[in-house]
């Protein structure tokens, strides 16, 4: 698997196609991309792997999910326009590009790869502490109501 | 710099706190005003004849809370780990809140970074790179205790859970959540209130819990 976030959501894309195949029925994906927000079936993004075009199609997924998948309620176009008014599309545009060989490394300063280089110790002592404490609370398993009224 | 003693593959039968999954839709804060979808009619082709608007456009009901609205939010699809206790899961109840991984990369700040690597920033929770043997999922990151997205079993199924962690490590990350929740980090000893001199009340506990050899 590649090492990057880019690869990785790719893998994401192939491991979650079953969902974007249900969401196919249930609804629709909008898209925040930097051309403005789209309102796409899941069907566009991924295509079908029966007609063979799963490859294309998967990749027209990552680009999609690169510019940023948001997995809303089913919208009509009038409510992907009025989501556009509030979007925050300086956030949405992204970080994709941002890929894990990059950052390590050279991405950090001498003072930070220090640190990492230093965690392990510091994450043994506060293992030590974490079994420590939770040794002194009492487990409880009482009851949490299942369903409510309203329906949470 | 991996940690191979960090993550694990996880159980495949059960899910359990600490199980992380793929492109788990993590809401951003939701800022104002949120914008509602407010359907116009039962009817499934008169979906698109929807209304949406501001809170002051919604029906009174909706405005009192007494019903539904389908609020218009922002997520990304990120890595996320999951925080509900398996016991919960096992009993059947469907909320499933799940912490996002984000990469450290994210942070601009060095003293940043460093606050989050060295366990000082309330509420990140840094978590190391997966080691090769696991996939290299994912490298420096932190676990986001701020954005914690409560998703249905239903759709958290559906995700792919490709790791978990360790009970050590969860237990870090557990520790770390009551100290974002509290505001109250746990030492190792306590002052006492009349004197001011410290009193070692873990190290009692430790010697309770893990008496020595020859105890």
């Amino acid at each position: 698997m590649s090492d990057s976030w880019y690869g990785n959501l790719r893998a994401g894309v192939f491991s979650t196609h079953q969902l974007y195949r249900k969401r196919q029925q249930a609804g629709r994906v909008r898209l925040w991309g930097k051309s403005g927000v789209r309102n796409t079936s899941p069907k566009t993004m991924l295509g079908s792997a029966s007609t063979g075009s799963a490859r294309r199609a998967s990749f027209t997924a990552l680009a999609a999910f690169a510019a940023i998948g948001s997995v809303g309620p089913p919208l009509d176009d009038a409510a992907v326009a009025a989501a556009s008014l509030g979007a925050p599309s300086s956030e949405v545009a992204g970080d994709y590009s941002v890929s894990w060989a990059d950052i390590e490394g050279e991405e950090f300063s001498p003072a930070v790869r220090a640190a990492l280089q230093a965690w392990p110790d510091r994450s043994r002592e506060r293992r030590d502490l974490a079994e420590l404490a939770f040794s002194m609370f009492e487990f409880d398993d009482s009851p949490t109501p299942v369903t409510t009224d309203d329906g949470g | 710099m991996a940690d191979e003693g960090y993550y694990l593959a996880p159980d495949s039968e059960k899910v359990r706190q600490g199980d992380i999954v793929a492109l788990a839709p993590m809401v951003w804060p939701i800022r104002p005003p949120p914008w509602g979808v407010l359907n116009s009619g039962q009817e499934k082709n008169e979906r698109r004849k929807a209304q949406h608007g501001r809170p002051s456009t919604w029906p009174r009901k909706r405005l009192q809370g007494a019903d539904d609205v389908d609020i218009v939010v922002t997520a990304r699809l990120r890595w996320a780990m999951l925080l509900t206790r398996g016991c919960d899961v096992d009993k059947g109840r469907r909320q499933r809140q799940l912490a996002p991984i984000r990469p450290l990369s994210t942070i601009s700040s060095e003293d940043d970074q460093l606050a989050v690597v060295e366990g000082r920033a309330v509420g990140l929770h840094y978590i190391p790179p997966v080691p090769q043997g696991l996939g290299s999922l994912f490298g420096h990151a932190y676990v986001d205790f701020r954005g914690v997205t409560t998703l249905h079993a239903d759709l958290f199924d559906e995700l792919e859970r490709p790791l978990s962690v360790t009970r050590g490590a969860l237990q870090e990350v557990y520790l770390a959540w009551v100290t974002h929740a509290t505001g109250r980090r746990l030492s190792i000893a306590a002052s006492c209130p009349h004197c001011g001199k410290p009193v070692p009340l873990l190290v009692e506990a430790r010697d309770q819990v893990r008496p020595d050899e020859d105890y």
